[in-house]
């Protein structure tokens, strides 16, 4: 590390850059608490955290996942503490790939389905992904992270980033799906094919 | 490289996170297999839709003053010196 003067990192210098960031870390934090309190309270340690550690923080890099990997400790911490685990070790495990026939999706014949969707639909359908495969959704598709960014985020390696983005989009379009034929989005489902 | 192969790299694919050589592989497959095309299209889609339908909604607003409140109660002495 690059010998910077060692003082306490002021209040308003933090605030500045990191308070803007509070609504999308906030919306993450729902994604790994799943309520609304407790995501509160994981922001809000977050930023403790991050306020503390803010002078091991380089500038030039990327403030945004720097805080986010903080997050997302904090998250695995925070349940750790309350021992309620459905989710953490998930997080930074493998996650099974999920069970099922492959996947000769239906949607592919009725694509224009997902113009029906709107917001609520699908976040009904990531709440029902395993939490470690909606966390690289939300890291990837709604903050635009790089597979690189969330990898170092959630301590994994780039690979499984990959194979975890492929499958979770797989059970979103499975859910999606479901979900459309349920609403009468979609065409009844054509005959059975097995792939 | 098949059609299988090429189904599991479409999330990459069409996130622009493969390697230059493994992008022209996947690119120069889909151009010549419609089924493939399908697929990849299928996977822009869904992630499109999750990027343009999901409100992403906000944090209510008593969290800033939780936050700074947290901050300047952060006793001074713990913060960490390591570089
Ligand atoms: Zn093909």
């Amino acid at each position: 590390m690059p010998s910077r003067p060692r003082r306490i990192p002021r209040q308003d210098e933090f605030e500045k850059v990191a308070l803007p960031l509070m609504h999308d870390l906030y919306f993450a934090a729902l994604g790994l608490a799943r309520n609304a309190r407790d995501a509160e309270d994981l922001v809000q340690e977050a930023y403790l955290k991050a306020f503390r550690s803010f002078r091991r923080f380089r500038p030039g890099t990327n403030f945004k996942a720097w805080i986010y990997r903080i997050l997302v400790n904090s998250s695995i911490d925070f349940y750790r503490r309350r021992s309620r685990q459905p989710l953490i070790s998930e997080l930074t495990e493998e996650a099974p790939a999920p069970a099922g026939a492959p996947e000769r999706h239906r949607l592919l014949d009725n694509m224009e389905a997902l113009d029906a969707f709107v917001g609520d639909d699908v976040r009904r359908a990531l709440d029902e992904l395993p939490p470690a495969h909606r966390i690289v959704v939300l890291l990837a598709d709604i903050e635009g992270f790089k597979y690189r960014e969330i990898a170092s985020i959630l301590g994994i390696p780039i690979g499984t980033v990959m194979s975890r983005l492929h499958h979770a989009r797989r059970q979103l379009r499975r859910a999606l799906w479901d979900y459309a034929r349920r609403q009468g989005y979609a065409a009844p489902p054509r005959k059975e094919r097995k792939a | 490289m098949n059609c299988h192969e090429i189904r599991s790299m479409a999330d990459a694919y069409v996130d622009r996170e493969l390697k230059g050589l493994e992008h022209g592989r996947v690119e120069n497959h889909v151009r010549q297999c419609p089924a493939c095309q399908q697929w990849v299209r299928m996977v822009q889609r869904t992630r499109d839709t999750v990027r343009t339908k999901l409100d992403r909604g906000r944090a209510p607003d008593r969290l800033t003053e939780r936050i700074r409140a947290t901050l300047n109660d952060a006793p001074r002495g713990t913060f960490e010196t390591k570089g």
